[in-house]
C-alpha cells in the first residue's frame, strides 16, 4: 500500500510540474500583459513597468525564478491588484468558494442518488418518466441561467432569499442550488442507468430465493456496483466546484475564488493565474487519487495498482 | 413469438434497431429532433426576414402577428434568428459531442484495458489538459486559428472528451475483472475484440448518459466563449449566445430569453429520450 | 440506508440553519440617512494617489485625501488645504499658502508633503503612470527622463505653510489641475513604511474603516479633517456587485447609487428606467470614435474615410442602440469643454457621403463591386457588439459594401491596436483634465501610444505646440479649434458620440459632486429627509 501511495504521489508531483510549466509558457504566449489597457500608458511608462516586474527578462529566467518561489509556497504579488499577494487572495477566497461548493455537492448527492435509485426501481413507470424529464430539464439549465433565474424569481420578486452578497446561510441557498442542479441531474442519470442493469441481474433473484431481504441486497450489492461512475464524476467535479464558479459568484456577489479564475486571465495577472492553477491542480490531483483508492474499496476486484506491479 | 423468428437469428445490430424503433420514448425523441432540424432548415426561409437586417425602430417588440417570436434589441426578427441559431447550436453541439465521445471512449477504454504504466500516463495527460486554465488555452487557440465554427469546435473538444474518458475508464476497470472477460481471454479472443465487442457494450449505460449530458455543455460552453469574445462573430448568433444575452433582459423583454431557452430545453429533452431509447435497445442483457 | 441518508441530511440541514451567520453583516433594506451605499465592479486598485488610474480608485482617493484645491458640489475649484494663492501675471508661478490641518495619525500636513508626493511621481526610479500629468511643471519632464535632478523641478516648499510651483509655460487653469487627484499629497512616513493599505494615513473628509477584498470597502467620517463640520455623511460603503444584481439591490432599497461613474447600468434597463423617470443623465467628458488605420489600403484615402464618417446615422445609434441620451459627436472634443462654436459636419449626410465615396473609388481606381471587405475590430462587450452591428448595417445600406466584424478578447484587442494590426476599430477617450488639449494631443505624433492610426500631420503638430505658448484663453482656444478642424478634414478617426453618464440614485441624496471626468466627491453630500417623496 505504501509503495502504491509513493508511486501516486511522485506521479502527482510530476504531473504538477508539467502543468506549471505548460501554464507558464502558455500564459506568456498570448498577446497582452497586465499593463495593456484602454487608456494606453505612455510607451516609456509601460516599458518601465514591465522592467520593474521583471517581464522583460528572458523567459527561462522568469520561469526559474517563479519555480524557486513556488517551492517555498510564495506565490507572488498580484500585478493588477497592487498590495495584494496571491497567497492572500487564495486564503481569503478559497474558504468561501469551498463552503459553497461543499453545500452544492451535498445537495447534488442528496438529490441525485435517491432520485436515480427511485427512477431505476420504478423503471418505465411514471416516476421514471418524470425523473427523466426533470433531469433533462436540469441538464439544460447551466449554472448561470439558473442563477439569474432563481435570483430574479425567488430573491428579487418573492423576497424569500437575499438577492446577493455573503453573510448567512440564507445567502448560500440560491448559489448552491444553481451549482447543484446540473451535477444532481448527471448523478441521478448515472445511478439510474447502472441500477437498471443491476436490477436485471440474476443475483437479486437469487438473494430473494435465499430469503435475504431484497432491500439489503439492493443496497449492499446493487448500489455498490452501480455507484462507481458517480465517484468518477464526483472526483472530477469536486476540484472545480470547490474552486468556485466565476459566473455564479459574479451574479450573487460572493467574494470567493471563482472570480479570479477568469479575471486573472482577462487581466493577464500572471502570478494569480499561476497561483490559482497550481492550487487547483493540487486539489484536483488529490481528489482523483482519492477516487482511485475508492475504486479499490468499492469493488475489490479492481486492481489498478496490482496491475502495475504485475 | 413465432417459430420462424427463432430459426432465423438476427444479428445483434438488427435486433437493437428493431427494439429502438419500438421504444416509444425514442420515437418521441426522434420526432422532436426531426421537427427541430426541419425548422432549422426552413425557418429562416419562411419568415420573410433575415437574421441580420436591423430595424432599430422595431426593437424589443413582444411576439405579434408581424414578428412571431418578437424582436431583439436591434429590431431583428427573433423567429428567424432562433432558427438560424438552431443551425449553429445543433451543428456545433452535435459535432463537438461526437468528437468528445469518440476520443473519450477510445482514450478511456484503451487506458483502462491496457492498465499499468500506459493507463497512468494516458490519464495523467488527461489530468494535465484538464488542469490547464481553459480560458488560456482557448484564447491561444483563437489567436492562432481566428474565429469561426472550426476554431470553436476545436476549443470545445480540447477538454470536452476528458469526462467521458474518465467514466469509460472507470467502467472498464470494473468490468475487465468480471468472469465473462476471463472466459473470453481463456477462449483466446484478441484484446481488441474483447474490448470493443464485450467490454464496451457493457459500459454503454454511463456512456450514453454522459453523451446526452455533453450536448448541453457544448451548447453553453460556446455561449460562454462568445461572452468573452472568443466565439462566433456577430451578427450570427447561436442559441447559447441568444440565451446569454436574453438573460440580461429577463426583467424587461422576457421573450428574448424564453424562445431560445425553450428550444434548447426541447432539444436536450429529445436527445435524452433518444439516448434512453438507445440504451434500452442496445442493452444486451435483457 | 436511504433513511440514514435522509437523517444525516436533516441533521446537517438543522446545523446549517441554526442561524449560523458567518459575518456580522446584516443585509438591511432599512435605510440609514447618513450612510451611502454604492456599487463597484471591482476593488479600488490602490490608495496611493500617485498610482491611481481607474475611476473607482479616483473616487475613493477623493474621499480619503484633500489637496490644495477641491471641486465643490457645483463643480468649481475652491480652496481646500490652500487658504490663498499668489499667481504671477504671466501665469507661470503659483505660490500656495496652506491652512493648518493634520493627517489621520495626528501629524500636521505641510507643504513638504506636497513636494514629496509630486517629486516622487517625477522620480525616474519610481514607476508612476500619471507622471505626465505633472509635465506642466518646469523641469518635470526632464527630471522624469533623468536629464536633470529632482532639485531642478519647479516645486519648492518655502516653509511648512508655503508651496511655490513654477510652470513650463503659462497655465491659467492650474488651480483646476491642483484640484485633481494627480496633485494630492502623500504621507511620507506611510510610504517609507511600505504603503500598507491597512496602515493608510490620509487627510480627507473620510478615512478608511475596512476593506474586505472583492467584497466591500467602507469609509467613515474623519473627525480630524480640517473641515469636519461641513461633512454630513457618516459612512460610505462601496460594494462589489455586477450590473444586473446592482440594479436589483437598488430597486429593493439596498443600494443608494448604481451606475456611472463607478459601475454600469444594464443596457436593456435604460429604456424602462427612463420611462419611469428614474434614470439620471449627465454629459461626460469623453468621446467614442472609430479609428482608421491610415496606412492600410483602402483607408489611406481621405475621401473614403470622410465618406464612411458622414454616412453614419448617429442619431439612430444613440437613440435606439445606446439609449442613454448620448449626444452624436460631430467633433473630437466633447461639448462640455466648450471648444467648438459650430459643428464641423452634418450627421447622416448621405448625399455628401455618396459623392465622396464615388470620388474615392475613382482615386483608388476600383469599381464598387471590386471594393474590398474591410474589417471593424472591437473588444468584446455588449455595447460594442451592438454598435458594431449597427455600423455594419448602416454602411451596407449607404454604399452596399461589406464590412466584416471582428470581436476580440479585451487584451488581444489592445495588443492589436498597439501593433496597428487592424483596419477600423472602436475606441474612445475620457478626459484626464477638462481641457481640449487632453483630446487633441492624443493624435499629435504617430508614435503616441494613444494614436495608433499611423496619422501624423506637421501643421497639426505646429498648431498644438503654438497653443501651449498662448496665455489668453480665447487665442488659445482659437488655435486649438484650428487644430481640431484640421483633424476633422483629415479624419484619422470618425467621431461617433459623446459619453453620457447614466445612473440611478436615491432622490434624497444630494450635494454629491459628479465630475465630468468621472469621479464622485461626497464631501458635501447629505440625505434630504424632509423632502422625502
Amino acid at each position: 500500500m505504501l509503495s502504491y501511495f509513493c508511486r501516486k504521489l511522485s506521479f502527482n508531483v510530476a504531473t504538477l510540474f508539467v502543468i506549471v510549466t505548460l501554464t507558464f509558457f502558455l500564459m506568456k504566449a498570448i498577446p497582452g500583459d497586465p499593463f495593456t489597457q484602454e487608456k494606453a500608458l505612455p510607451k516609456e511608462i509601460h516599458e518601465a513597468l514591465r522592467q520593474h516586474y521583471g517581464l522583460e527578462d528572458p523567459l527561462a529566467l522568469q520561469y526559474v525564478r517563479y519555480l524557486s518561489s513556488l517551492i517555498q509556497w510564495n506565490l507572488g504579488p498580484s500585478f493588477t491588484h497592487s498590495g495584494r499577494t496571491v497567497n492572500e487572495i487564495i486564503n481569503s477566497g478559497f474558504p468561501i468558494s469551498a463552503l459553497l461548493g461543499l453545500e452544492a455537492l451535498a445537495i447534488a448527492i442528496c438529490l441525485g442518488i435517491p432520485l436515480g435509485i427511485l427512477a431505476a426501481a420504478k423503471h418505465n413507470r411514471w416516476q421514471d418518466f418524470s425523473i427523466l424529464t426533470a433531469t433533462a430539464i436540469g441538464s439544460a439549465a447551466p449554472n448561470f441561467i439558473l442563477a439569474t433565474f432563481l435570483q430574479y424569481l425567488l430573491a428579487f420578486k418573492l423576497g424569500w432569499f437575499p438577492i446577493a452578497r455573503w453573510g448567512s446561510f440564507m445567502h448560500t441557498v440560491l448559489p448552491a442550488l444553481s451549482l447543484a442542479i446540473f451535477p444532481a441531474a448527471f448523478i441521478a442519470r448515472l445511478i439510474r442507468s447502472n441500477m437498471i442493469e443491476v436490477l436485471k441481474q440474476g443475483y437479486i433473484k437469487t438473494a430473494k430465493a435465499k430469503g435475504v431481504a431484497p432491500l439489503i441486497v439492493f443496497f449492499h450489492h446493487g448500489l455498490r456496483n452501480a455507484i462507481l461512475p458517480v465517484f468518477t464524476y464526483l472526483g472530477q467535479l469536486t476540484a472545480s466546484i470547490l474552486m468556485g464558479s466565476f459566473v455564479v459568484e459574479k451574479i450573487f456577489s460572493i467574494p470567493g475564488l471563482g472570480y479570479w479564475f477568469v479575471s486573472s486571465i482577462t487581466n493577464r495577472d500572471y502570478t494569480v493565474i499561476m497561483g490559482i492553477t497550481v492550487f487547483y491542480s493540487i486539489i484536483m490531483l488529490s481528489a482523483l487519487t482519492l477516487v482511485e483508492i475508492a475504486y479499490g474499496v468499492i469493488d475489490p476486484r479492481i486492481r489498478t495498482y496490482n496491475a502495475a506491479i504485475a | 413469438m413465432k417459430m420462424d423468428d427463432v430459426e432465423t437469428p438476427q444479428s445483434w445490430q438488427k435486433a437493437a434497431y428493431q427494439r429502438f424503433k419500438q421504444n416509444r420514448l425514442a420515437i418521441v425523441g426522434m420526432t422532436i429532433l426531426g421537427i427541430l432540424v426541419f425548422m432549422a432548415l426552413i425557418g429562416p426561409l419562411i419568415s420573410g426576414y433575415t437574421y441580420y437586417d436591423l430595424q432599430l425602430e422595431m426593437k424589443n417588440q413582444p411576439p405579434s402577428l408581424q414578428f412571431w417570436f418578437g424582436t431583439d434589441e436591434l429590431g431583428r426578427d427573433l423567429f428567424t434568428r432562433v432558427w438560424y441559431g438552431a443551425r449553429i447550436s445543433l451543428f456545433v453541439g452535435i459535432t463537438a459531442a461526437i468528437i468528445d465521445v469518440a476520443i473519450g471512449i477510445l482514450w478511456g477504454s484503451i487506458a483502462a484495458y491496457a492498465g499499468g504504466i500506459i493507463d497512468e500516463v494516458m490519464m495523467r495527460i488527461a489530468d494535465i489538459l484538464y488542469a490547464l486554465p481553459y480560458l488560456l488555452v482557448v484564447t491561444l487557440l483563437m489567436v492562432v486559428m481566428g474565429s469561426g465554427l472550426i476554431p470553436i469546435i476545436a476549443a470545445m473538444t480540447v477538454i470536452g472528451w476528458i469526462t467521458m474518458a474518465r467514466i469509460v475508464r472507470g467502467q472498464i476497470l470494473q468490468l475487465k475483472e468480471y468472469e465473462f472477460v476471463l472466459a473470453a481471454k481463456a477462449l483466446g479472443l484478441g484484446k481488441r475484440r474483447i474490448l470493443f465487442r464485450h467490454l464496451l457494450p457493457n459500459a454503454l449505460g454511463p456512456i450514453i448518459v454522459t453523451l446526452t449530458l455533453t450536448i448541453p455543455s457544448a451548447i453553453f460552453v460556446e455561449a460562454f466563449l462568445s461572452f468573452l469574445g472568443l466565439g462566433i462573430q456577430a451578427p450570427v448568433a447561436s442559441w447559447g449566445t441568444m440565451v446569454s444575452e436574453g438573460l440580461a433582459a429577463l426583467h424587461y423583454y422576457p421573450w428574448r430569453l424564453f424562445f431560445p431557452a425553450f428550444f434548447v430545453c426541447i432539444t436536450i429533452l429529445s436527445f435524452n429520450l433518444i439516448g434512453e431509447g438507445l440504451r434500452d435497445a442496445l442493452d444486451i442483457k435483457s | 440506508m436511504k433513511m440514514r441518508l435522509l437523517q444525516v441530511f436533516a441533521i446537517i440541514n438543522c446545523f446549517l440553519m441554526s442561524g449560523c451567520q458567518f459575518s456580522n453583516e446584516k443585509p438591511s433594506s432599512h435605510h440609514n440617512s447618513h450612510t451611502v451605499r454604492l456599487s463597484i465592479p471591482d476593488d479600488p486598485q490602490s490608495f496611493d494617489p500617485r498610482f491611481v488610474r481607474d475611476l473607482v480608485s479616483v473616487s475613493s482617493i477623493h474621499m480619503l485625501y484633500e489637496g490644495l484645491m477641491r471641486y465643490n458640489a457645483h463643480g468649481k475649484a475652491t480652496f481646500a488645504l490652500a487658504e490663498s494663492v499668489d499667481i504671477s501675471p504671466d501665469y507661470k508661478t503659483y505660490t500656495f499658502h496652506l491652512r493648518p490641518s493634520i493627517w489621520s495619525d495626528g501629524e500636521p500636513v505641510s507643504a513638504y508633503d506636497f513636494e514629496f508626493a509630486w517629486k516622487s511621481t517625477l522620480d525616474p526610479k519610481i514607476v508612476a503612470p500619471n507622471a505626465n500629468q505633472l509635465y506642466v511643471i518646469k523641469g518635470a519632464k526632464a527630471a522624469k527622463e533623468g536629464k536633470i535632478s529632482l532639485d531642478g523641478i519647479g516645486i519648492h516648499a518655502l516653509s511648512p505653510k508655503d508651496l511655490t510651483v513654477e510652470l513650463e509655460s503659462p497655465v491659467p487653469y492650474f488651480l483646476d489641475l491642483a484640484a485633481s487627484h494627480f496633485y494630492l499629497p502623500v504621507n511620507k512616513k506611510w510610504v517609507e513604511a511600505g504603503s500598507q493599505t491597512k496602515d493608510l494615513v490620509s487627510n480627507g473628509p473620510f478615512k478608511m474603516q475596512s476593506f474586505k477584498h472583492h467584497n466591500e470597502f467602507v469609509a467613515i467620517k474623519n473627525p480630524l479633517y480640517w473641515n469636519a463640520h461641513a461633512v454630513k455623511l457618516d459612512k460610505i460603503m462601496m460594494q462589489v456587485v455586477d450590473e444586473t444584481t446592482g440594479l436589483q439591490l437598488f430597486q429593493t432599497g439596498q443600494l443608494d447609487w448604481h451606475g456611472s461613474p463607478t459601475s454600469t447600468l444594464p443596457a436593456d434597463a435604460l429604456q424602462t428606467l427612463k420611462a419611469q423617470g428614474q434614470l439620471e443623465i449627465l454629459p461626460g467628458a469623453g468621446t467614442h470614435w472609430i479609428r482608421f488605420n491610415t496606412a492600410l489600403s483602402p483607408l489611406q484615402n481621405v475621401k473614403l474615410r470622410r465618406a464612411l464618417t458622414f454616412a453614419i446615422d448617429r442619431k439612430s445609434l444613440v437613440g435606439h442602440v445606446l439609449q442613454g441620451n448620448q449626444v452624436p459627436a460631430l467633433a473630437i472634443v466633447p461639448p462640455s469643454l466648450r471648444l467648438q462654436d459650430k459643428p464641423y459636419f452634418e450627421d447622416h449626410d448621405i448625399p455628401k457621403a455618396w459623392a465622396l465615396f464615388q470620388d474615392a473609388l475613382e482615386e483608388l481606381k476600383i469599381s464598387k463591386d471590386e471594393f474590398p471587405t474591410i474589417a471593424l475590430c472591437y473588444s468584446q462587450n455588449e455595447r460594442n457588439s451592438r454598435i458594431a452591428q449597427t455600423l455594419q448595417q448602416q454602411w451596407k445600406k449607404a454604399f452596399g459594401i461589406e464590412v466584416k466584424l471582428e470581436n476580440c478578447e479585451v487584451k488581444v484587442f489592445y495588443d492589436k491596436l498597439a501593433r496597428q494590426d487592424y483596419q477600423m476599430s472602436l475606441g474612445s477617450w475620457f478626459a484626464d483634465i477638462e481641457d481640449p488639449m487632453n483630446f487633441l494631443q492624443l493624435f499629435q505624433y504617430r508614435s503616441n501610444s494613444t494614436n495608433n492610426t499611423q496619422w501624423e500631420n506637421a501643421k497639426y503638430v505646429e498648431l498644438l505646440n503654438k497653443s501651449t505658448q498662448e496665455i489668453q484663453r480665447d487665442k488659445r482656444f482659437s488655435t486649438l479649434r484650428q487644430a481640431e478642424q484640421l483633424l476633422i478634414v483629415e479624419m484619422p478617426v470618425a467621431p461617433l458620440f459623446y459619453a453620457s453618464f447614466n445612473y440611478v440614485k436615491k432622490h434624497q441624496l444630494k450635494g454629491v459632486y459628479f465630475s465630468p471626468l468621472g469621479f464622485l466627491d461626497f464631501k458635501e453630500a447629505y440625505f434630504d429627509m424632509e423632502n422625502e417623496l
